[in-house]
């Protein structure tokens, strides 16, 4: 038998072997990991972002009294009390995060690296608007073994310090909701009863995935940030209140910029992430008066099995610095 | 979804011409179907994650494939364990079982790298440099593990014929 042969039976051997998981559930799982780690989509994004290697002061778990339905519906209470002047027409909504994007793959080998990601995006009603994005030069690492891998990779800087502009036409610009994207508009005319947003939100969670509690989180984590009106955040609040009984209290904290705040948790079990296999829990920082979002954060509850990445490091975070309505896809607010 | 129509053709296209080779070439380069079909699937969420820049990239199936050996690796110790509590085989997974058990059963048999060479040459049709460059190893390694990877195959398929002769 030559090696020809041998190369022929070789591919004829495996020739029954397909891969039957069809493009929409590569493109859905795709479209979560950006969404989870990116709040704010405004276009396709370039990256996926992802990990801190920084250590923060998580809050603890509260342990008191207060839970953590009890602190969501109070949140409810005063954020339908701020004031609100809807946006006029020609205004875009601005929304600057910072991130912690994961490389993994290709040049990188088997090593995860971590850059920090500035985003600013500006987006019109009718979902048309700008996208800026610029990745920072600091190469941060989660373990000793992704820095060894990196060196023994040759050091390569993947995106580091690459900056990335792109506008995009009337409809083309969406926010999550589910296992769909609405448009600003969409968001902006949201229902304002609590009953009717929690029927939205009940058949989108349904349609998005097998758990209608881990979907109606993540809906509530994709909404949290965006331009919703007093009376719609309080709704939705309270409709997390009510449709989301394994929330944890964690209580008064500070965000990474040291804006003050109010944490609340899920913890989601053991998920694959760039690191590895771990036990993760989701973390949520919000203005209790406003019930404004200021930064989410994803971070190790129990240790990979390769041990690798330490119970209690931050794997994700996004940063919500500042939003606001501005005049032009150039303007920022003060 | 709307976010994604600029790139959303390219990558059905990608995905629709390589699922399948580059499954193929991972189960060889991994001796494992089950971990195969799992880091296949990742390894193409995170280039349909990314696309924008993956398809940039000079191959990107060998940045897939790459991928996709790295989340092996990285879930091997995971899947050790449920292989040894005996995670049932389901019909949906038997349905594509390969066939010629004993070739594969060699190929099983070769050194890790060797396997790799070979599922990237031979199943998915990679020149010498871009296998050289997704498994990080030169160009003259690459031709060096295919040689003795074949060599290899060779000598036992002709020892395991003579024995049937006998």
């Amino acid at each position: 038998m030559t090696p020809v042969d041998i190369e022929d039976d070789l591919r004829r051997s495996v020739e029954p072997m397909y891969m039957d998981v069809p493009v929409e559930q590569i493109q859905r799982r795709a479209k979560h990991r950006r969404h989870r780690q990116q709040r704010l989509i405004a276009a396709p994004l370039a990256v996926a972002v992802v990990a801190v290697a920084l250590p923060l002061s998580l809050p603890k778990d509260h342990g008191g009294p207060v839970s953590a339905a009890a602190a969501l519906r109070a949140t409810a209470s005063s954020a339908a009390e701020q004031s609100w002047t809807p946006p006029k027409p020609g205004q875009y909504w601005y929304s600057e995060s910072k991130s912690m994007c994961s490389e993994g793959g290709g040049d990188l080998k088997s090593a995860t690296i971590y850059l920090p990601l500035t985003s600013e995006s500006w987006m019109a009603p009718d979902s048309s608007g700008r996208v800026e994005q610029h990745m920072g030069t600091e190469i941060t690492f989660l373990t000793e073994q992704d820095r060894q891998a990196w060196i023994d990779a040759g050091r390569p800087t993947s995106e580091a310090g690459e900056s990335d502009s792109w506008t995009f036409a009337p409809g083309t610009g969406a926010y999550n909701f589910g296992a769909g994207a609405l448009t600003l508009q969409q968001l902006l005319d949201l229902p304002t009863d609590e009953t009717k947003l929690e029927a939205m939100i009940q058949k989108a969670a349904h349609s998005a995935g097998p758990s209608p509690t881990e979907e109606t989180w993540a809906i509530f984590t994709d909404l949290a940030p965006t331009p919703l009106s007093p009376a719609a955040r309080a709704a939705l609040f309270r409709v997390v209140a009510a449709n989301v009984p394994d929330v944890h209290y964690l209580g008064p904290t500070t965000d990474p910029l040291g804006r003050e705040g109010v944490a609340v948790a899920r913890d989601k079990g053991v998920t694959t992430t760039l690191v590895g296999q771990v036990g993760v829990r989701d973390v949520v920082i919000y203005d209790p008066v406003t019930g404004q979002l200021l930064a989410t954060q994803t971070v190790a509850t129990k240790a990979d099995p390769g041990g690798s990445v330490p119970v209690g490091t931050t794997i994700e975070q996004d940063i919500i610095v500042r939003s606001g309505w501005v005049d032009s896809t150039t303007e920022r607010p003060a | 979804m709307a976010q994604d129509t600029p790139v959303a053709g390219d990558f059905e296209a990608f995905y629709a011409r390589f699922r399948d080779p580059v499954l193929r070439a991972v189960f060889v380069a991994s001796g494992d179907k089950e971990a195969a079909e799992d880091a296949t699937a990742e390894a193409f969420v995170r280039a349909c994650a990314k696309w924008r820049r993956v398809r940039k990239h000079p191959a990107p199936v060998a940045w897939v494939i790459t991928t996709a050996l790295n989340v092996i690796r990285s879930g091997k110790r995971r899947r050790r364990r449920e292989e040894e509590r005996g995670v049932p085989v389901t019909e949906e997974q038997a349905h594509n079982e390969p066939f010629d058990p004993c070739l594969l059963a060699l190929v099983r048999e070769l050194p890790v790298r060797q396997r790799q060479v070979l599922a990237l040459r031979v199943l998915l049709d990679l020149s010498t440099e871009q296998t050289a460059d997704a498994l990080g190893i030169a160009a003259g390694t690459v031709t060096a593990h295919l040689h003795r990877a074949l060599e290899s195959l060779r000598t036992q398929l002709q020892d395991r014929t003579e024995e049937v002769e006998q």
